[in-house]
């Protein structure tokens, strides 16, 4: 258990890094390597390469970086070719298929990159699993030029929803890399994005606070814009069921979405947003904002957090069947975490409600406050317009919805237990 | 209605913010994308077939295809393109063994590619006695650090080796390098070895390892005093952050990038109090002398410069770092290391002996520039030795390199972004230019200067028992000029490089980054034997 956590740590130490990477890779500074994102498919590999134009040019034998907005119109059909013959793989002595790249040019004003997508085929009788990748595309020229590849998904061996793994580097001396495929196991994909979809609950504080801010409020009906008394049990479990559900449908529509790339809201901002979420979550739990339209926000402020969601499954080299999957499985993690928390939250809550309405409404402004302060906290960051210098307890995996949790129910134990024995005593 | 008002423009608000196409820091902007055509890709219908010859004579290759439209054919042999075989056959009119290997192609249209079979030429060779190539080299260095005397022979088979001191066989030197880790004055003598095979053996030139204990200096101690003089000017958390302690993986924690990309060992420059930064100027001024002082003087104002025409907090003299790798000590082995974005020295002093590299300099603006009222052009000399060498050069078709090299080749942006690979694996390097012997006795002139350009960075009695080794009649019989591009210090992608048995100088033009239509530098002198103290050899 505590290997898992550390390991799983790990992997958010690490895609954090990475992030850092690219961010600092997209500031004033570039860093000129060439980066191959590897991702299985069935029938072989979906490669996915950017190439710095200040190095590609010198092995092209074109300026490039002097109009970059014009390179394609100017050079499209010369720049397939020239990549159809420096890239390519084969399994054991038989070449593979590879389909003209899709081509794009992204990147920042002087990073500008030439991007290119991949299909390569493995052929009847060569094994899909056992590619060498050949490539030497810049690399052939420029001596001083490095290739980064990493593999990013293999849905086969269960390899999804993490950071890319680096598999090694090429450069003039080494044009040959062999691509390390796990051991395929059935069902490894969807057991693997179902923990990611638990993880990404589990150790979202971001997600887990708004959803404790979302159930506190939960039993309790509206009145003059004022919380007031609990709900009777059956209704309190309806509206629940309610708010959770419009909650699900939210996510799950932006998730699908953002996944299969209808939709590629840029991840900052939906960061900010989750956390604008949890700062107007927390103020509605001090004092209803919108207690007759909360399926409605729960639907709304769904549809944000799916977007966050989908930054971590991508369906790159996946076929359609194997998507749906992987959305259903990731899905079904998230709800299956959600009704765990709703399951330990919840009988807290009503027993609090019930025995110490009045402890209640403290402990409801207490969490609202404290839940409000750190969305601040994390607007400012998520912003940059402060640094807290990342404390563990503002970072995902933090002990706070935890520690909530353990004091909500150590609050409606100590209640009930006075409440007996006031009774007794009575 | 009105009361709920609020809470649904916040909520508009929020979807619009959620959805909106914002600058996003990774993905940047995609200005344009393809799509694919109809032509069927390509697929090998016939492999081509694996070869035997004797050497000299004829081999070919041959490959059949289908796919739609025009095929094109590049043949490959260990996967690197060979220059003109584009044909469905390739031909070798005479095979040499150096022919010997794997050979592929890839077939191409417009639709996809393909990677045929790889078929391998064997040529059988006649059987040859070992040659050597690369004679070993007379060497001296100080006791206590380390020496490598390296051969390279060819020949038929496997090769082996016995190295000898005066004649007699060492034990356990049996590979085409001999490392001495720390060199003893017993150690000093004469070495040569052996090479054999199953069809004959030959010995190389014996040759001289000089071991020096005698070289004075006052440095080392001076460098500790003043040293010694910053450390008490800290605070104690301050101390414990300017103090690494050394191993080599400390010691290559430095780069070509900004601090603010790659951190640093180390105190930053602008986290220092006035006295304490007037107590490191004095340590940098005793470590360096004059020359060197007021190189890093340059480069942090060029850095200034950079932060005040775009490049922001990244850049400036606040962000350099001074760090002890190693704690000081006035006869023992310690570094001084100074680090920033364009300028990182690594001063490994030990008693008596000093070994300043690897020093990796380069500079943006490339000439000169004004900061605060005084103008600077801190790479003048390396800039203008370089330039004259240059053109020198373009008139020795051996000197020019194939390929292009659009950074430093050994510069600190290895793995992780730090001084990557350590020790250089600089017999990884095949082509050298032209021998240092083949230019003329002007030219050789022009690259001793640009040598003379490095070495005079460092405190004069330093930088001549520098100049002795790398200028030395023996060093320079194994000294090689290169370059790549056109020669000039002015385009992009002009590399140049010198090269000695001891001595690595790389000069790499490249486009700027704050100012983007200009180009900038990246240069590097290394010491093969005495990087960090020559505690990271082989």
């Amino acid at each position: 258990m505590a290997s898992a956590s550390i390991k799983r740590w790990l992997r958010r130490l690490g895609a954090s890094l990475l992030f850092l990477w690219w961010a600092a890779l997209a500031g004033a500074h570039p860093m000129p390597e060439s980066v191959v994102w590897i991702d299985t498919a069935p029938d072989g590999l979906r490669l996915t390469a950017q190439l710095p134009l200040n190095r590609l040019e010198f092995a092209f034998g074109h300026t490039l970086t002097d109009h970059p907005e014009t390179v394609l119109a100017r050079y499209r059909d010369a720049l397939a070719a020239y990549l159809l013959v420096h890239v390519g793989a084969k399994s054991g002595e038989t070449g593979w298929q590879v389909l003209r790249p899709a081509l794009s040019v992204t990147g920042t004003r002087g990073a500008e990159e030439l991007q290119a997508t991949f299909v390569l085929r493995a052929p009847a009788g060569a094994d899909p699993r056992a590619p060498d990748l050949l490539y030497d595309a810049i690399t052939h020229e420029v001596r001083t030029h490095r290739v980064q590849v990493f593999l990013r998904t293999d849905w086969k061996s269960g390899f999804l929803g993490q950071p890319p793994r680096l598999i090694g580097e090429l450069d003039h001396e080494n044009n040959a890399l062999s691509i390390p495929l796990g051991d395929e196991s059935t069902g490894a994909g969807f057991a693997s994005l179902f923990e990611g979809g638990l993880d990404h609950i589990a150790e979202g504080t971001d997600h887990l606070l708004f959803l404790l801010l979302l159930l506190l409020v939960a039993p309790l009906a509206a009145g003059h814009g004022r919380w007031n008394a609990l709900r009777r049990p059956t209704d309190t479990l309806k509206h629940t069921t309610f708010v959770v559900t419009a909650f699900t449908v939210g996510h799950t529509v932006t998730l699908v979405l953002g996944s299969t790339g209808v939709i590629a809201p840029p991840q900052r901002s939906v960061e900010v947003a989750v956390a604008l979420t949890i700062a107007i979550a927390a103020v509605h739990a001090w004092r209803p904002l919108f207690a007759r339209a909360e399926t409605w926000i729960a639907l709304g402020f769904g549809s944000i957090h799916g977007m966050a969601f989908s930054a971590s499954l991508s369906g790159a080299g996946l076929t359609p069947w194997q998507h749906a999957q992987a959305l259903l499985a990731f899905n079904l993690g998230i709800e299956a975490m959600q009704l765990m928390v709703l399951a330990f939250v919840m009988p807290a809550l009503l027993l609090l409600g019930t025995a110490r309405p009045v402890w209640y409404a403290h402990a409801r402004r207490a969490l609202a406050t404290l839940a409000g302060l750190m969305a601040c906290a994390w607007v400012a960051q998520r912003l940059e317009l402060a640094s807290f210098g990342d404390p563990a307890w503002l970072a995902d995996g933090g002990a706070i919805p935890l520690a909530l949790a353990a004091l909500l129910w150590l609050g409606a134990l100590a209640a009930s237990y006075k409440r007996k024995a006031m009774a007794k005593t009575c | 209605m009105i009361k709920r008002l609020p809470t649904l423009l916040l909520c508009v608000a929020l979807a619009v913010s959620g959805c909106g196409s914002g600058g996003s820091s990774t993905s940047g902007t995609t200005t344009s994308s393809d799509t694919g055509s109809g032509v069927t890709a390509p697929s090998i219908a016939t492999q081509p077939a694996s070869l035997a010859v004797d050497a000299g004579a004829a081999a070919s290759f041959t490959v059949s295809a289908t796919g739609g439209g025009t095929l094109a054919y590049q043949w490959r042999k260990g996967g690197t393109a060979i220059s003109g075989a584009t044909s469905a056959t390739y031909s070798i009119a005479a095979a040499a063994t150096g022919d010997a290997g794997s050979y592929d192609v890839v077939v191409s249209n417009s639709a996809g590619s393909v990677t045929s079979a790889a078929a391998t030429l064997t040529v059988n060779a006649v059987n040859a006695a070992p040659v050597i190539l690369t004679q070993p080299v007379a060497q001296s260095v100080a006791t206590g650090s380390s020496v490598t005397l390296t051969v390279s022979a060819s020949g038929s088979g496997t090769l082996a080796y016995q190295w000898r001191k005066g004649g007699t066989a060492i034990d356990g030197a049996t590979a085409s390098s001999y490392t001495i880790a720390t060199v003893a004055g017993t150690d000093a003598g004469t070495y040569d070895v052996v090479v054999s095979n199953a069809n004959g053996s030959v010995t190389s030139t014996a040759v001289a390892l000089d071991v020096t204990t005698t070289t004075t200096s006052s440095t080392g101690t001076a460098v500790y005093n003043a040293a010694t003089a910053f450390y008490n000017t800290l605070s104690s958390t301050q101390q414990g952050t300017v103090q690494v302690a050394w191993s080599v993986d400390a010691a290559r924690r430095w780069s070509n990038l900004p601090a603010a990309m790659v951190s640093r060992n180390g105190l930053k420059w602008g986290n220092l109090s006035t006295a304490q930064q007037t107590a490191a100027l004095a340590l940098i001024k005793a470590a360096l002398g004059d020359t060197g002082s007021s190189l890093q003087a340059g480069m942090q104002a060029a850095d200034d410069y950079l932060a005040a025409n775009g490049g922001g907090s990244s850049y400036g003299t606040g962000n350099y770092y001074i760090a002890f790798v190693g704690t000081p000590t006035a006869t023992g082995f310690w570094m001084l290391q100074i680090t920033g974005h364009h300028l990182t020295w690594n001063i490994a002093l030990n008693g008596s002996y000093k070994s300043p590299t690897p020093l990796f300099l380069g500079i943006e603006p490339k000439g000169t520039f004004t900061v605060n009222g005084t103008t600077y052009d801190p790479m003048a000399a390396q800039r203008t030795a370089f330039a004259n060498l240059g053109t020198a050069l373009t008139a020795y078709a051996a000197a020019k390199l194939s390929g292009t090299y659009s950074d430093l080749l050994f510069g600190a942006n290895g793995s992780g972004g730090i001084d990557g690979t350590c020790p250089r694996a600089y017999s990884g390097v095949t082509t050298h230019g032209i021998a240092y012997s083949a230019l003329s006795s002007a030219d050789q002139a022009l690259a001793q200067a640009a040598i003379r350009a490095y070495v005079n960075t460092q405190t004069t009695e330093y930088a001549n028992d520098l100049l002795g080794a790398y200028l030395s009649a023996d060093a320079l019989a194994q000294t090689y000029v290169a370059y790549a591009g056109t020669g000039t210090v002015t385009a992009n992608g002009n590399y140049f490089r010198i090269e000695g048995p001891r001595l690595w100088i790389e000069f790499s033009v490249q486009r700027g980054v704050i100012f983007n239509s200009d180009i900038h530098y990246h240069t590097i002198w290394r010491d093969k034997f005495g990087d960090y103290g020559g505690k990271c050899v082989n």
